[in-house]
């Protein structure tokens, strides 16, 4: 396969996946009793568009099944079958059967036909059930040929056997082609449906130094002669309509095709015209498309046409070379802080300027690579519409502030830890409607997902009016486990916060959603790894929510910067709680956990850094250097290092993929003066010292 | 890929169309086409290779050809394929001979 057909397949599966995950969301939001007219239509317009583009390619199981799909979504288009619950429920299935299909296809692995074969089945079998009219006579069906997939059109010749001659001026909006429809896959559909001619009409064509190749300057004029109603041609053109001034009108007689002239033999004193009038040969199979998927991505597609895609390598590239330009601008800083005047001032005023000029280039690219919230959001309502089913629960969801931007990656890694807390909450949180109402509530419990910005972090908040957690319980459980010593007392703070030790759970079965302990443990140090904290609040009979803060981004980090021997590590800001200046004597060795300090009431491990680090400190006695007390999982630890040296954004570069994984170390950075900074794992440091203890 | 054009010859030039001749091709291939636009006696546009091919790439090429009329210049359409040539068909509009190996002149 060339690279570049891998191209097209590409922009196709990606608008295909983006298309399935709008046809998803429109579904959940159809309501059976009233369904709303255009959200079918729309939902028609991406299997049709699906099924245009598989066949283009010869995905034929793909295009088989959208084609199904597509009849059974005309069928509810056109209220010959009503919009019930089942059917929504068997269209969300068809959805996931879709995306795995299209996922096979892209990965080149076998397609479970199974599935799809046994999904195919119920669509049909619906159809036949609620309308007999349009399948009960399949060897009837459309004289028309077969479509590149090997299936034809529904419409029965039978009941339209008149021929009509229908004229189409087909004037596509000026962005047609950006980044979506091609016009010739609209004729090649249309050319399906029976005796087809065009004329092009290239008059707006601009002189070429002028001309846009995305601007679709060319209209037609199409004459259809058909057997089939006036909905077999509007079916094709409706994905059309919002791009295209369409104008359907009936025409007679029928218009005689134009044999095609010779082409390209005009000499230089003829004007080559568009041929005259030409029937559509059969649709070609390897038009090149543009990717588009139609239907719901295309309309936003449209309505986006000032955007473009860019691969998130391109965007990290763009984002280290800023780094770099941070560092080059803070080492000319450091050498003109040493020079001398008279002009060492300009020179001074200049970089004060570039550095301002920096910080909003690296601000703008950060911006660059914010994507919202939504885009983790999208996938609850279906998980909550599943679940709730599944467990007879009754559960809205409400979702707020799905606008709020996070970095790219930092939202492809909240994903997972979402999905466990919503789960958590609709399995344990939320009760079923019979408990709910003798409890004074709403047999529907509601499951809320919020999320906004507070200063330079991002706050997600998932919770639920459920019961709360059974937090007696939870401290017997962990007193069972040896967890907690069976006389240890702790706040309500503590004894929900167990819930987050690895294989912690109080479910008295477990089920295919949760209860296997192995949730919680994960949530909360996937977030951790991403920089951020969790927080649980939960309230008896209330209901409980998870708080989680996370970092802007994962390319810059606040940092306070500390010498430890001949070397400077970073501290994120976020992790520490104080910097102290210990006096002589306040620290003591305990057995078990090793050296300690009072803080707050509270005795603190203290962690040598040039221990850990295994470094030539300039000083070991604790008075002569200074602590600083970090924080992680509600644990604070002490970290002993020679002298602070001050605070500072750093710019994070991955050891992993510059080196390999270190522990206790997170990142590295390049400071000013060109020398190299290693960023602490703060959660890593703080579970040293509860093993040191434990050990 | 974009479009090469083979330039060993003093007159005419050819442009070889690649294997995908899609909206993404289009500016670079409009480029070269331009710089030809009034310098070139003769262009020679290669289709051979032509396997994918879209509206905006097919528009571009038809203006080009549509504008060296109007020029009096002469565009040679070489090769044959029949991607290129269906394709052209479907949007009614002429461009290349559907027969042509290396002389259809336009």
């Amino acid at each position: 396969m060339t690279l570049e057909l891998d191209q097209f397949h590409a922009g196709f599966f990606e608008e295909a996946f983006e298309s399935l995950d709008a046809m998803e969301t429109a579904l959940l939001q159809l309501d059976p009793g009233t369904p709303n007219a255009e959200a079918i239509n729309s939902i028609f317009r991406v299997a049709h568009s699906i099924k245009g583009g598989s066949g283009m390619f010869s995905f034929t199981e793909v295009a088989s099944f959208t084609h199904t799909l597509e009849t059974f979504l005309d069928e509810l288009r056109a209220g010959r079958m009503p919009v019930t619950r089942p059917t929504i429920d068997l269209l969300l299935k068809s959805t996931d059967v879709l995306r795995g299909m299209l996922r096979a296809t892209q990965h080149k692995t076998p397609v479970d036909q199974q599935t799809s074969a046994d999904i195919q089945f119920d669509l049909e079998q619906m159809l036949v059930q609620c309308a007999p009219a349009a399948v009960a006579h399949p060897t009837a069906q459309a004289s028309s040929a077969p479509s590149q997939a090997g299936v034809a059109p529904v419409w029965t010749a039978a009941l339209h056997p008149k021929e009509t001659t229908w004229t189409i001026e087909f004037r596509p909006n000026i962005r047609l082609q950006a980044p979506g429809a091609d016009p010739s896959r609209v004729f090649s559909e249309l050319a399906e449906l029976g005796a087809m001619a065009l004329v092009a009409h290239p008059e707006k064509l601009p002189p070429f130094a002028e001309l846009d190749p995305e601007v679709c300057y060319l209209t037609w004029t199409i004459t259809l002669t058909t057997d089939l109603p006036s909905e077999a041609i509007q079916n094709i053109l409706d994905w059309a309509e919002a791009d295209c001034q369409l104008r359907t009108m009936e025409s007679a007689p029928a218009p005689v095709p134009v044999t095609p002239q010779p082409i390209a033999t005009a000499s230089p004193s003829q004007d080559l015209a568009p041929a005259a009038a030409v029937p559509l040969p059969p649709p070609a199979t390897n038009q090149a498309p543009s990717g588009d998927a139609g239907g719901l991505s295309a309309k936003a597609a449209s309505a986006d046409s000032n955007s473009i895609r860019v691969a998130i390598e391109k965007l990290d590239e763009l984002m280290n070379t800023v780094g770099e330009i941070v560092i080059a601008q803070s080492m000319l800083m450091q050498l003109v802080d040493g020079a001398k005047p008279p002009r060492v001032d300009r020179i001074r005023a200049g970089l004060i300027q570039l550095e301002r000029n920096v910080r909003e280039l690296q601000e703008s690219v950060m911006r660059v690579r914010m994507l919202p919230i939504r885009f983790a959001f999208s996938r609850f309502p279906r998980l909550v519409h599943d679940l709730s089913a599944r467990l007879n629960k009754q559960i809205e969801l409400k979702m707020t502030g799905e606008q709020t931007e996070l970095d790219k990656k930092v939202l492809e890694k909240i994903g997972d830890p979402l999905v466990h807390l919503v789960r958590n909450s609709i399995d344990h949180g939320i009760e079923l409607p019979e408990t709910r109402i003798a409890a004074g509530k709403s047999a529907a419990g509601t499951l809320f997902m919020n999320a906004y910005q507070r200063g330079g972090s991002i706050v997600i908040e998932v919770g639920d009016d459920g019961a709360g957690l059974n937090l007696e319980r939870i401290l017997a459980k962990a007193r069972a486990k040896g967890l907690v010593g069976q006389t240890d007392s702790l706040s309500d703070e503590a004894v929900a916060n167990l819930i987050f030790q690895p294989g912690f759970s109080t479910a008295e079965v477990t089920t295919e959603l949760s209860g296997r302990g192995v949730g919680m443990d994960v949530v909360r140090r996937n977030i951790e790894e991403l920089g951020g904290t969790i927080e649980l609040r939960t309230q008896a009979g209330q209901g409980s929510s998870v708080v989680i803060t996370l970092p802007l981004t994962l390319a810059i980090v606040d940092g306070l910067s500390v010498a430890v021997g001949g070397e400077v590590y970073i501290i994120p800001l976020v992790a520490i709680i104080a910097s102290l200046e210990l006096q002589r004597g306040v620290a003591r060795q305990l057995s078990g956990i090793g050296e300690v300090f009072l803080f707050r009431g509270d005795y603190i491990p203290i962690i040598r850094l040039h221990e850990a680090f295994n470094l030539e400190p300039r000083c070991r006695d604790l008075h002569l250097g200074s602590v600083m007390v970090v924080e992680c999982d509600g644990r604070k630890v002490g970290l002993f290092v020679d002298e602070l040296l001050g605070q500072q954004q750093v710019v994070i570069k991955s050891m992993e993929t510059n080196y390999r994984r270190i522990e206790g170390i997170s990142g590295a950075t390049i400071l000013g003066d060109g020398s190299v900074a290693l960023i602490l794992d703060i959660p890593g440091l703080v579970r040293f010292a509860a093993e040191r203890s434990a050990a | 890929m974009t479009a090469s054009i083979d330039s060993s010859m003093a007159n005419p030039q050819t442009v070889r169309l690649p294997v995908s001749t899609g909206i993404h091709e289009c500016p670079a291939l409009k480029q070269q086409l331009l710089a030809l636009m009034d310098s070139a006696e003769v262009v020679v546009i290669d289709v051979t290779a032509v396997e994918l091919i879209d509206t905006a790439a097919l528009q571009l090429l038809f203006a080009f050809n549509r504008e060296r009329i109007s020029l009096s210049l002469n565009t040679i359409w070489q090769g044959d394929s029949p991607t290129f040539r269906n394709a052209a068909t479907a949007l009614g509009l002429q461009l290349h001979d559907s027969a042509a190996t290396d002389s259809a002149r336009t």
